[in-house]
């Protein structure tokens, strides 16, 4: 069984900050790494490979610096990872990311079961794993918090608000999972470091077979035009002193704003 | 040519923000309303559309995205809306999602606000970076495919399906074998209509609390307060010390009180983003660079061992409660 895992490569969004005048996120300097969300998917191939004896290719369509994010996720327990890189790759589209997936997909040959998180920290759209799927003529379920495979099937597991859902699929098949789904390895730098250079191929998107024509906005159907901060607001009063004085401070704003009555 | 403004309504949701969006962008265009649910075709929850157009299925997205996405798609090319626009969901990202894609318009999720631009071209504000900034994004193609953020319909309750039956022989199909209401994985009885969203006041407890047990001081400050109880995601994906209920945050729930109390949550971007509408926001956190304080208008850096006693004994002596 082959198993196609993909991932991004996103900012830490725990650490991004703005900018002060111009609202615009400082990219930057924020550390990058990989979305917190794929990490669960990998570590449902890494079970596959482990239990079934699935093997599992990580991919990728992100800008060179992810070949760090690449070799991470050969180390949590994939055979190889394909990296397909261009500048469309900087910019937040959902439709590009499924497009150039999908050729990169198409591309590995052989795959049974493609494996996503549900969303990204940086973009949250949560659509790449449907478009993926749209693309390539496969089913599709998302929020997985269980998945069990046998033969050329697999039994889907989710939860959508308080409700939960068992589904049938024939393979091929786009599953995106939820964190709920499994508690990932943690993977040492040692075992990074590890990891032959040779297990990450990194290719163009042209190479793959992406018309990067059809990557302008235009074609993808939308541009950002504008980002804003988007904190509110606050007075920001600091309290430092002992509780007792602290709570009867605290008292004292609450009852001038109304708030205790 | 501009063509009408299609929402989709799903009784487990309240309609009432999808067509107010719609509205607010309409020159002159009728507002259809898409209904899956053919029980809910003429119900009181659709008194805002122009024409009701029922698409089918069993009124869940679920049981058959596929269908249901081949049904809007038709609907679609009939019809030719401008707009077309769905609750945000697990479900209906399964359908919107592919349905972008098959109709090859703009497709974008999480939408917040809608207006226009001086050319009439249709804006979408959407959060970015886990909540960090708000992003407008032109929507350049047709139709535009968007899922509104919509509060839930608490009412509304999902058909139960019975595990068992064939599965299908083809490919490219799904089969829904089961579906029911989860249990709660902790909490009690009590928490079954916790309606976080709609409280007036919220004190909300991170991993600054170091046992389980000592959720009895944050509940004690609740019942003097009259307020509800929430919880970063922490406490809720990792320790599992509250159910997803009374999650807070960008993966939880989205709340407006008029005071909401951070106890020991460190404010990650994650969790402002579900609080940053509070009328006015108090924390309490031992770290005075917590970037809660910069979300809050009063802070304390303290001990909420230390502070919670005291805030719930002042409050009781004085006229705090509610």
């Amino acid at each position: 069984m082959q198993v196609v895992v993909c991932v991004k490569h996103v900012p830490d969004t725990t650490e991004l900050r703005v900018d002060p005048e111009t609202g615009a996120p400082m990219l930057q300097y924020a550390p990058t790494r990989i979305n917190d969300y794929d990490r669960h998917a990998l570590e449902e191939g890494a079970r596959l490979r482990e239990q079934h004896g699935a093997g599992v290719t990580v991919l990728c369509a992100g800008p060179p610096e992810a070949v760090r994010t690449m070799k991470e996720a050969v180390a949590a327990g994939a055979d190889e990872a394909f990296l397909v890189s261009g500048p469309w790759a900087a910019d937040l589209d959902p439709r590009a990311s499924a497009y150039v997936l999908a050729a990169g997909v198409r591309h590995l040959g052989e795959c049974d079961l493609v494996l996503c998180g549900d969303l990204s920290e940086d973009g949250y759209y949560g659509l790449v794993p449907g478009m993926l799927a749209a693309h390539l003529g496969v089913p599709y379920v998302a929020g997985a918090t269980r998945l069990e495979v046998a033969g050329d099937a697999a039994t889907v597991t989710r939860v959508a608000a308080d409700v939960e859902e068992t589904y049938w699929l024939r393979l091929p098949a786009v599953v995106s999972v939820s964190r709920l789904i499994n508690e990932p390895r943690v993977v040492t730098t040692l075992q990074v470091v590890r990891v032959a250079g040779s297990r990450v191929k990194t290719a163009a998107a042209a190479e793959v077979g992406v018309d990067e024509s059809r990557l302008a906005p235009e074609q993808l159907g939308s541009r950002i035009i504008g980002v804003r901060s988007a904190a509110t607001p606050r007075r920001r009063e600091l309290l430092t002193g002992d509780a007792d004085a602290a709570v009867r401070q605290l008292i004292g704003y609450l009852t001038g704003a109304g708030l205790l009555t | 040519m501009t063509g009408p403004l299609a929402v989709v309504a799903d009784p487990r949701f309240e309609l009432e923000p999808l067509v107010g969006q719609a509205r607010s962008v309409a020159r002159d265009q009728p507002v259809l309303a898409f209904v899956a649910d053919p029980a809910a075709t003429g119900s009181v929850v659709l008194p805002d559309a122009d024409r009701v157009v029922a698409v089918g299925g069993d009124g869940m997205p679920g049981a058959d995205a596929a269908a249901l996405a081949a049904a809007l798609e038709e609907l679609c090319r009939q019809e030719q809306p401008e707009l077309l626009a769905f609750p945000s969901s697990v479900e209906w990202r399964e359908v919107a999602a592919p349905l972008g894609v098959r109709l090859d318009g703009s497709v974008i999720s999480e939408v917040i606000d809608l207006r226009r631009s001086e050319d009439g071209t249709l804006l979408a504000d959407r959060l970015l970076y886990s909540g960090l900034v708000v992003a407008t994004v032109a929507m350049l193609g047709r139709p535009a495919v968007i899922t509104v953020t919509a509060q839930e319909a608490l009412h509304a309750v999902p058909a139960e399906v019975a595990a068992g039956g064939a599965a299908p022989a083809e490919p490219g199909a799904r089969v829904l074998l089961s579906r029911a209401r989860r249990a709660s994985d902790a909490g009690g009885a009590g928490d079954a209509g916790v309606e976080l969203s709609a409280a007036r006041r919220v004190v909300a407890v991170g991993r600054g609390l170091r046992e389980r047990e000592d959720l009895s001081l944050v509940e004690e400050l609740c019942r003097t307060l009259g307020a509800e109880l929430g919880a970063s995601r922490p406490l809720v994906e990792d320790a599992r010390w509250l159910p997803v209920t009374r999650q807070v945050g960008l993966s939880g729930h989205t709340v407006k009180p008029e005071l909401y109390i951070a106890v020991g949550i460190s404010g990650q971007i994650q969790h402002l983003v579900g609080m940053r509408d509070s009328r006015f926001v108090v924390a309490i956190n031992t770290d005075p660079k917590a970037p809660i304080f910069e979300a809050a208008d009063v802070g304390i850096v303290g001990d909420l061992y230390d502070v919670l006693p005291r805030l719930a004994s002042v409050l009781a002596a004085g006229a705090g409660g509610s």
